[in-house]
């Protein structure tokens, strides 16, 4: 955001500033656009689907032919391919990338057969900007697009959700309404209108499905209400201390809630 | 776990298939739908449709009137024989001015008929009735645009400002709405251009209630200038398909053979 106006006029220079903000916001919705190229219809929905509830755009295309005929249509910020496709070959789809002035500079992330380690050193000669194996799990997905996307990646996915808290196993004064309403693996929000202090250590029992799990965090941020990223109020959780076995309880939850009736094969 | 988080979930998973065999089409319409918040899935023929919708059904399906394997006509029946997709509601892209085409689509029970190309003040309402239970007709926009109220311009120290543009009305972020029902004089700065409107206030978000939604209040502008209400029109087409147009190519695509 850039500067806050403070006249009560509106007042040209300032209003300016605000339209270059709007502006870049639609800007930034742009270059999250991206192309996947899967033959494999299964695969093909399954990568375009976990893309989506990661909060990109996409395009779909079943052939590196039809990927290379929507490039004059909208160039994406990056190309999801498989190497292994129907006619082309995810390789030489990337070297007639790399070929293109107007496409040259697309990163291309190429999803390789596990095993097929020549095929994997040929991409990553190539220029891929990364090889995975398939199957691809969730949380590398989103791990590797960050990686390529972002100026600050987040290495873990983060998702709304809606569990019952609990703070030193007492209900919070508004338990009605309070509850984990973001969660990642290493940290949470925790929706409530009396957030604690910033660097306050608390001891945390979460309801996942049926388990109740036990963390310690720490709080990194707090915000009253109108204020924050979720417009909600409550407190920015980060996990000090988890047992391995929650640990992989969260991490699960959240592998579970995002591929919700999607698979990959 | 609670209705509210259930109907998240159930967001999630709805996607909507479009099938177009016209490359630029296929991503606009596909681009346009994804800033409408939906998820989409995309097919270039009849038989990718068909694959796709065997490994989860769509909440909608959106085809073209021809595409490269079948008539969309044919798609439509195959998914109505399918008991997995028989209830699936299909929207067709038929060509301006085709009338009949129109007319049979729609007595065969299609939801819409758009004209090609397609306008996206006319696919948002023929998307929104049919898989919405509470259907919008016009198009709103997130943005975060200065505002005044009656003469004062809102703090953007407290990130006040209009969040929520349509035709029709805004919505304001503030921690001191309005009551309900007040009429205020609100001036919005859209572009470069100061668009002054009488507003009522609908409803209101502030201390008390609504505790967990953005703060602030929906208004409906009651008086509007009709080239204001036009450039906002215009202002929120401008961004929704900023990037991206419908096929200019007019001729009709047949199928290969058949």
């Amino acid at each position: 955001m850039p500067g806050p106006l403070r006249d009560k006029q509106v007042e040209k220079g300032s209003m300016d500033e605000n339209i270059r903000s709007t502006a870049s916001g639609g800007h930034d919705r742009n270059s999250r656009f991206m192309l996947v190229v899967e033959s494999d219809a299964n695969n093909l929905f399954y990568t375009s689907m976990l893309l989506q509830r990661f909060d990109f755009h996409i395009s779909m295309a079943a052939t590196a032919e039809e990927a290379l005929a929507m490039m004059p249509v909208a160039v994406p910020s990056l190309v999801i391919t498989a190497l292994d496709l129907k006619g082309m070959s995810g390789l030489e789809l990337m070297q007639e990338l790399a070929q293109n002035p107007a496409t040259a500079a697309v990163p291309v992330i190429v999803l390789i057969r596990q095993g097929d380690l020549v095929g994997d050193k040929r991409c990553r000669e190539a220029g891929a900007a990364d090889c995975l194996d398939k199957p691809v799990l969730a949380e590398q997905m989103f791990r590797a697009v960050e990686a390529v996307v972002e100026t600050t990646p987040r290495s873990s996915i983060r998702i709304r959700t809606r569990l019952p808290v609990t703070v030193n196993n007492m209900p919070l004064v508004d338990a009605e309404d309070a509850c984990v309403s973001v969660l990642s693996e290493h940290g949470m929000f925790l929706r409530t209108l009396r957030p604690a202090p910033l660097d306050t250590r608390l001891s945390l029992q979460i309801g996942l499905n049926d388990r109740i799990i036990a963390v310690e965090a720490v709080v990194r941020s707090s915000y009253r209400i109108g204020e924050g990223p979720y417009n909600e109020p409550g407190m920015g959780l980060q996990f000090v201390r988890t047992s391995p076995q929650d640990q992989e309880l969260i991490r699960q939850f959240i592998r579970n809630e995002v591929t919700r009736g999607i698979t990959p094969m | 776990m609670t209705d509210r988080a259930n109907n998240k979930n159930e967001i999630m998973n709805r996607f909507i298939m479009v099938a177009d065999g016209d490359t630029n089409d296929l991503v606009y319409i596909s681009i346009l739908l994804q800033r409408f918040q939906y998820h989409v899935c995309t097919a270039t023929t009849a038989a990718e449709a068909l694959a796709m919708t065997a490994i989860a059904p769509p909440v909608l399906v959106v085809t073209a009137q021809f595409l490269p394997d079948m008539s969309g006509y044919d798609l439509f029946l195959r998914l109505k024989l399918d008991p997995r997709t028989s209830e699936v509601p299909v929207i067709v892209i038929t060509h301006a001015g085709d009338l009949i085409t129109a007319q049979r689509f729609r007595d065969a029970g299609v939801a819409a008929c758009l004209d090609k190309p397609v306008q996206v003040e006319d696919l948002y309402p023929a998307v929104q009735s049919a898989i919405e239970s509470r259907p919008r007709k016009n198009l709103r926009i997130t943005t975060v645009l200065p505002v005044t109220v009656n003469g004062v311009l809102l703090s953007k120290d407290a990130g006040e400002c209009a969040t929520v543009l349509s035709e029709h009305g805004i919505y304001i972020r503030t921690l001191k709405p309005a009551v309900v029902n007040a009429r205020l004089l609100v001036t919005i700065l859209v572009k470069n251009r100061l668009v002054s409107v009488d507003a009522v206030v609908l409803y209101t978000y502030g201390h008390g209630q609504g505790l967990f939604k953005e703060p602030g209040m929906g208004l409906k502008f009651v008086r509007i200038d009709p080239e204001d209400r036009e450039f906002i029109r215009q202002y929120i087409r401008e961004e929704i398909t900023r990037g991206v147009a419908p096929s200019t190519d007019d001729h009709l695509v047949l199928p290969d053979n058949k």
